[in-house]
């Protein structure tokens, strides 16, 4: 160990008890392993078994059954095709409105941008529990807002949540909303970062708006940007909250995402041995894909 | 050419402040509107009700059935619950991986890490199981362990990357003068760095005040958390939302409080440390 600072020659007392390192981790990695590896092992077992906690019946071992059946699961892939498509549309549109916002909130006096971005976040300290039933009302078919609005000018009233595409809509709309104010927020921060001399040469040399922003400001911002994309990817890939209490994962499961799906497995139907089958898969391949791009960004942190 | 874009800036910035605000204004006002102004086919906005009421305020803010007071109280020992065991479990932890060179430090860290990222179902089912065979559903104990798994990995990881900032030469004196490593990071890091432990508390209060997958599946009533009530008052959807809209009201003040508490750390720790904001 380096005392530095310290002139050559001085007698250095020796730490008292010095502990090895690692009793300084045993606590939490105690904490992990009784709460999520033991019975992540138990679960591994009852994955090979037809327990049910809906009956009394003895569970019986009955092999890689559940895993095979996963492959024939319509349902299963159904939620999948709808959780891959709120995804991308989301996360496709949250950048690009996070991105808007950000430049044009930066682009705007001084004095002002701190209460917009104030304002701005606001979404996002909403629980989502409490950011669905506000779209709810704005939804709801009788008095909602988006109803009121459309009779008031004239048309019919949208069935917003019992609509196979409405409601696809009204789950990605409360996302946005809700959501759009990380990007911005992650995109304005960096905005704030940059050095500005390559975006005055830039200007300088004749670049339009848009050939400064794509050539200079993006690829500057470049690593904000993959950790914003990152951290929503992976919320966007467990969606639960708000379609639990929107739609419920209905009407005939247009809104059913993996994770809901799971959770009526589990907590509704009780078909334990099977989800755990398909709990386990699914922890398989994300966290290798975590993994993997997790060592990637904070290798060198 | 500049003119313009600031009129395109103020122009977006303006269409957003509406969209942002306006569901959020439209649902609270809901908590002081006449029943009679919703359970019928509306025919106009009403931007603000001309009788308001405090009917549905009051109606929530009681103990026993209807009242939200006894999720109130769950929420907030649980989040107090688990924002203890937290800083006690990872204070620690964030030291010697922002400290010490340790054999496996690296992989750990790691694996702690990926822990926060897996698709929380996933852990749901085992945690169920654990909890179920335990007989602990629907106590405070079962919701704290499970959001301290949760918020731990995410505590460690911020935490740290506060310690990586405290500069060692303070702690190396302290030790030079015969103080062990616990005796440092009990005198020294945590003091120096106690804005941060606050900043990493607050995060946790809020985490386990918001979650909602964990405490639905762990609690029935007794230990329910606000998120869970509020979400059950779907079932009479048309006669309830001046209730829900109160109930959400109160769980949503504390935590838009606490989220400006930590506003100069926000981006910190959304990200889990890889942004500095």
């Amino acid at each position: 160990m380096a005392y530095r600072g310290l002139p050559i020659g001085t007698i250095l007392k020796k730490p008292k008890s010095s502990a090895p390192s690692y009793f300084f981790v045993i606590p939490s990695i105690a904490f992990l392993v009784a709460i999520l590896v033991f019975p992540t092992i138990y679960m591994i077992m009852v994955s090979f078994t037809d327990l049910s906690l809906a009956s009394n019946v003895p569970m019986k071992f009955i092999g890689v059954e559940n895993y095979k059946n996963i492959f024939y699961d319509e349902r299963f892939s159904s939620s999948l095709d709808v959780t891959v498509l709120f995804l991308f549309v989301c996360l496709t549109v949250e950048f690009g409105l996070g991105l808007m916002i950000a430049l044009a909130v930066d682009s705007i006096g001084e004095r002002l941008k701190n209460k917009l971005v104030a304002i701005f976040i606001l979404p996002m300290m909403m629980i989502p529990i409490v950011a669905g039933q506000m779209w709810k009302v704005m939804y709801f078919e009788k008095a909602g807002f988006f109803n009121i609005l459309l009779v008031y000018f004239g048309y019919g009233r949208i069935p917003w949540l019992s609509n196979e595409t409405w409601s696809k809509i009204a789950i990605m709309v409360t996302d946005i909303w809700q959501w759009t104010p990380f990007m911005f927020l992650l995109i304005y921060a960096g905005l704030q970062t940059i050095p500005q001399a390559p975006v005055e040469a830039a200007v300088i040399d004749g670049a339009s708006y848009l050939q400064t922003l794509r050539y200079v400001t993006m690829p500057l911002l470049r690593m904000v940007i993959i950790v914003a994309i990152l951290f929503r990817a992976m919320d966007l890939f467990k969606l639960f909250d708000i379609i639990n209490i929107i739609t419920g994962g209905g009407p005939f499961l247009a809104t059913e995402t993996m994770s809901l799906y799971m959770w009526i497995l589990g907590f509704r139907t009780m078909e334990i041995g099977y989800v755990s089958a398909l709990a386990l898969l699914i922890l398989l391949i994300s966290g290798y894909i975590v993994n993997l791009i997790l060592r990637r960004i904070y290798r060198e942190r | 050419m500049a003119r313009k874009g600031t009129i395109i800036s103020w122009t977006i910035v303006v269409i957003f402040i509406f969209t942002t605000l306006f569901p959020i204004y439209w649902f609270f006002t809901m908590s002081i509107k006449p029943r009679e102004s919703y359970v019928e086919y509306a025919q106009e906005i009403v931007w603000f009700p001309s009788k308001p009421t405090l009917e549905h305020l009051t109606r929530i803010l009681r103990f026993g059935q209807e009242g939200q007071l006894d999720y109130l109280v769950n929420s907030t020992i649980i989040a107090i619950g688990t924002t203890a065991l937290v800083l006690l479990l990872a204070s620690p932890a964030a030291y010697a991986f922002a400290r010490l060179k340790f054999k496996g430090s690296q992989g750990m860290s790691m694996w702690i890490l990926s822990l926060r990222l897996i698709p929380p179902i996933c852990a749901v089912i085992p945690i169920y199981l654990l909890i179920n065979f335990f007989h602990l559903i629907d106590t405070y104990i079962a919701v704290i362990i499970a959001h301290t798994l949760f918020v731990l990995p995410f505590a460690i990881w911020v935490l740290r990357s506060f310690f990586i900032e405290v500069p060692p030469e303070i702690e190396e004196s302290a030790m030079v003068d015969g103080c062990s490593r616990w005796g440092a990071l009990i005198r020294i890091i945590i003091p120096v760095s106690s804005a941060a432990i606050v900043t990493v508390a607050i995060f946790s209060m809020i985490f386990s005040w918001s979650e909602f997958l964990f405490a639905l599946v762990l609690t029935r009533s007794s230990a329910a958390t606000l998120p869970v009530s509020i979400s059950l008052f779907k079932g009479h959807m048309e006669i309830m939302w001046g209730e829900i809209s109160s109930a959400s009201l109160m769980a949503t003040l504390p935590i838009v409080i606490f989220y400006f508490m930590v506003y100069r750390h926000l981006i910190r720790g959304l990200t889990l440390g890889a942004v500095k904001g």
